[in-house]
């Protein structure tokens, strides 16, 4: 019964802005397009347009909130505005995610060693009695 | 498994561990209030209706400020009660940036030969309510490419 005390880890903590502004532009699916399709390299904001079945205006407000969460960069090579993926703001997404992890990963480690102890006691107590009834 | 398994898919992390006793054993241990308030000692309060629709909370005094509040609460509602095997819940948490914000823990217990397999699935962590509904169409991939991607180039 050594291992008896649970550590209770807190585990989430609230979003930094940044990180916030993260979730919420990858939270819709165009977003998220635009961001795979810039996997492939920086793309002029007329070829992402024309990728997507929506109207200019509806692509230049996802390339704006996606500027804003910092996921791409935008720069001018002549007349163009061209397109580049920035992945460093998901580092912090997946830091967000890794308390999680972690909170679990003690969570259950301190769950096994609980009920393995108890149960080992449990059951050397019940075969005792029964012990002490055969006698 | 000796140590637990922990893998997080896009917003959901799942973690894994065998546990040497029996099923109904395991079940009680995270479905029980009483037994839970053994198994951590310092928890201010631990309550939970064993039912679907009841209601669970719990409450630890933080020994100083922990993002703002000296006291934790995390709270939320029974969704699933299928003793031995399930037990489903949302989870809220007072400080988060957004206390209203549910995620969804289930629990799910499977008997072996060496006791019993528990696997607990935590979703919903990343998702802003309104980003809820986009759900199904969702993040598959994304996270873990993108991820991929500036690990490799980065």
């Amino acid at each position: 019964m050594r291992n008896r005390s649970v550590t209770y880890v807190p585990a989430p903590v609230s979003l930094a802005k940044t990180t916030e502004a993260a979730f919420q532009a990858l939270a819709d699916p165009t977003r998220r397009a635009v961001l795979d399709l810039l996997r492939r390299g920086s793309q002029p904001a007329g070829v992402i347009a024309s990728a997507f079945p929506v109207s200019r205006p509806a692509i230049s407000k996802h390339l704006r909130l996606l500027r804003r969460a910092h996921l791409v960069r935008e720069h001018r090579a002549g007349r163009n505005r061209v397109y580049e993926l920035n992945p460093e703001p998901l580092r912090a997404v997946d830091s967000w995610i890794a308390q999680y992890r972690a909170f679990w990963a003690s969570n259950l480690a301190s769950l096994k060693a609980f009920v393995e102890a108890e149960h080992a006691r449990e059951t050397a107590q019940s075969e005792s009695k029964s012990r002490r009834k055969n006698l | 498994m000796t140590n637990p398994v922990i893998t997080s898919l896009h917003d959901t992390i799942v973690s894994e561990i065998d546990i040497a006793a029996p099923i109904e054993r395991v079940f009680r241990s995270i479905s029980d209030a009483k037994e839970i308030l053994r198994r951590s000692p310092h928890l201010a309060a631990y309550e939970l209706e064993p039912r679907v629709g009841g209601k669970w909370r719990l409450e630890l005094a933080m020994p100083q400020l922990h993002h703002g509040v000296s006291t934790i609460h995390h709270a939320g509602e029974i969704l699933e009660f299928d003793p031995p095997h399930l037990l489903a819940y949302t989870w809220t948490a007072n400080f988060h940036k957004n206390p209203a914000h549910v995620s969804v823990v289930r629990w799910e217990l499977t008997a072996t030969d060496a006791g019993t397999h528990v696997k607990v699935t935590h979703s919903g962590l990343a998702a802003e309510p309104d980003a809820a509904k986009d759900y199904a169409g969702g993040w598959p991939g994304v996270l873990a490419d993108l991820k991929k991607h500036f690990e490799v180039s980065g």
